[in-house]
């Protein structure tokens, strides 16, 4: 059963605020959707490996150089900025 | 002069006779997006002075002789591709107000020749749906029924080509979002071999899932523009740097049709998928057949498990990708928070709608210590499981044939309520994504007057197969030249 409690330590590590009602409506959703995996527990996986991605290959990295435009400084994008920095609640009294 | 009716190849013939130029051919379409979008809410921006800028720099590159095939051709990108300094939502109130500093690689390489950005269509928020309601800016309608949704998630897309209010639109696929779609409005829609489009821009959803694709009303349409937006990409380190892609040529011949060898998995036609459907499917194997085709039946084993595997992967794949809204760096920030906690849980909170919420606490489940290997690590390996039946079935056939949903477009509301039933709708979209193959869906008939798509799946980097199959099947039938009625007009 994903259970009020467990909806609660989810949505803390998701760092989502949920009211009673959200709390509530998350626990049959998820709840339903587990039933859906517990449905996959018939297949068998003995000594199959994970696959992360597909097709296999190898990743190609760039030289390590920087590269930034700053005409493309993405600081104009924040919600409250002073040019240079992000601006957020005070951290620390 | 019908001018929505016309494929690529046709438009691009009148802008290089100058029967029209790309400033006329763009006002066109705008005007049909004025005229006919208030029925369907297919776009959240529309951009007309941009579009009109680049129409008229179309037309001197035209004038001057520097054009190619796609210069001064109208498109429309799904809201989730990033536009420079155009609003790019991905559907969510989290990026309501945001303006990206760049453009994605699949808009810079369309922009670069020529095509024409008329503007950001809907979808569902951040890619996660199969039906286009979870949109912060509404739900889109099916052109072919009102009362119908047109899929998800690039169901604006969809919605946009189907209306003929642009010639083509740009779709992602992360578990079928532009072959459910296309398949419900009528349309062709293409789901590359994952790598082989630059997903840098692309707002992530799921990152080993996500890949960047063409809808379009025809596999020729779908294979010029595909032509165009594949190719190695520095900015994304999962780029296809391996394998050459060569420029696709539609020149399939009922010789060649007759050594291509087609598997039908019997798995795919089970009590799952409507009857009229799977009638739908077969009568157009038929057709293949008198073209030449080589058919028989295969197994996919174990596919049927795919949803609860693919949910997982992309759940958890979401949780990690979304981490970064965060009400600081860009997007939407709550109001007046008193420390930094409540500002990254009252900016989430407000910012993300139900579905998404769901999806991350979900991700965030199936990677947390105790669940990690109960949930992801054994999706992982459902995953291997299913890439492999695929790679087995290839040596024995060339290319599959399955239907691309259970059923054809659902009334609005439907399966809003029941979250596994809309789940269980990408039942057979989802297995190629895993896999990370190439995938493409045309219209092979209708049901009830809604259009029901074939499924063409190929082997990695199979694309000119598929395309040319498809093209080859188009040439023999009529199906994708349908127009909804209520849009069958000047």
């Amino acid at each position: 059963m994903f259970d009020k409690n467990k909806v609660k330590d989810v949505a803390k590590l998701a760092m989502i605020e949920l009211n009673d009602d959200d709390i509530l409506f998350y626990s049959n959703e998820i709840e339903d959707f587990l039933k859906l995996v517990k449905e996959s527990e018939k297949i068998d996986l003995e000594n199959i490996k994970p696959l992360y991605h597909s097709p296999e290959m190898a990743l190609k990295a760039r030289t390590d150089e920087v590269d930034i435009d700053p005409k493309n400084d993405g600081i104009n994008s924040a919600p409250e900025h002073d040019g240079r920095h992000f601006i957020v609640p005070k951290v620390i009294d | 002069m019908e001018i929505y009716k016309k494929s690529i190849t046709e438009l691009s013939d009148l802008l290089n006779k100058k029967t029209i130029s790309s400033v006329e051919m763009t006002n066109y379409f705008l005007e049909r997006i004025k005229t006919h979008d208030s029925k369907l809410n297919s776009f959240i921006t529309i951009n007309d002075k941009f579009a009109l800028k680049r129409a008229a720099e179309a037309d001197k590159k035209i004038s001057n002789n520097e054009h190619h095939l796609l210069t001064g051709i109208p498109i429309a990108h799904k809201d989730l591709f990033s536009t420079k300094n155009i609003l790019t939502t991905c559907g969510s109130k989290m990026l309501k107000n945001y303006k990206p500093p760049f453009d994605a690689t699949v808009v810079k390489k369309l922009d670069d020749i020529g095509m024409v950005n008329i503007g950001k269509t809907n979808m569902d928020e951040f890619a996660m749906g199969s039906s286009n309601e979870s949109s912060y800016f509404g739900v889109v309608k099916n052109p072919w029924n009102l009362d119908k949704v047109p899929g998800g998630s690039s169901g604006g897309s969809a919605a946009a080509v189907a209306a003929c209010l642009s010639p083509v639109a740009t779709g992602s696929d992360t578990g079928g979002s532009i072959r459910q779609p296309a398949s419900f409005c009528g349309l062709t829609g293409l789901k590359p071999t994952y790598s082989s489009v630059s997903r840098y821009g692309m707002i992530a959803y799921a990152s080993s899932l996500d890949q960047g694709g063409p809808i379009g009303k025809s596999a020729e349409d779908c294979a010029i523009l595909y032509n165009e937006i594949n190719g190695y990409d520095p900015n994304d380190s999962t780029s296809n740097h391996e394998q050459k892609i060569e420029k696709i040529k539609l020149n399939l011949t009922k010789e060649n049709a007759s050594k291509i060898r087609i598997g039908i998995p019997l798995e795919y036609f089970s009590k799952n998928l409507d009857q009229s459907i799977s009638d739908e499917i077969f009568k157009s194997i038929d057709v293949f057949k008198k073209l030449g085709f080589k058919i028989k039946e295969i197994s996919l084993p174990n596919h049927n498990f795919t949803i609860p595997a693919y949910y997982i992967i992309a759940s958890a794949e979401a949780s990690s990708n979304l981490s970064r809204y965060d009400g600081v760096k860009f997007g939407y920030r709550c109001k007046d928070p008193k420390n930094l906690e409540e500002l990254y849980f009252k900016t989430r909170k407000e910012g993300f709608g139900k579905e998404v919420k769901k999806r991350v606490m979900i991700g965030a489940y199936a990677l947390s210590s105790g669940y990690y290997d109960e949930y992801y690590i054994r999706a992982l390996k459902i995953r291997r499981i299913i890439r492999d039946s695929f790679l087995a079935a290839f040596k024995d056939v060339d290319f599959i044939f399955a239907p691309t949903s259970p059923t054809t477009a659902f009334n609005i509301g439907e399966k809003t309520s029941n979250a596994v039933d809309m789940y269980l709708s990408d039942i057979y979209t989802t297995p190629v994504n895993l896999a990370g193959l190439p995938a493409l869906s045309i219209p092979v008939g209708y049901s009830n007057n809604l259009p029901v798509g074939l499924q063409i799946i190929g082997n990695y980097f199979s694309e000119s197969g598929i395309l040319n199959i498809a093209h080859f099947y188009q040439k023999n039938t009529e199906w994708h030249l349908k127009v909804p009625k209520e849009f069958d007009n000047e």
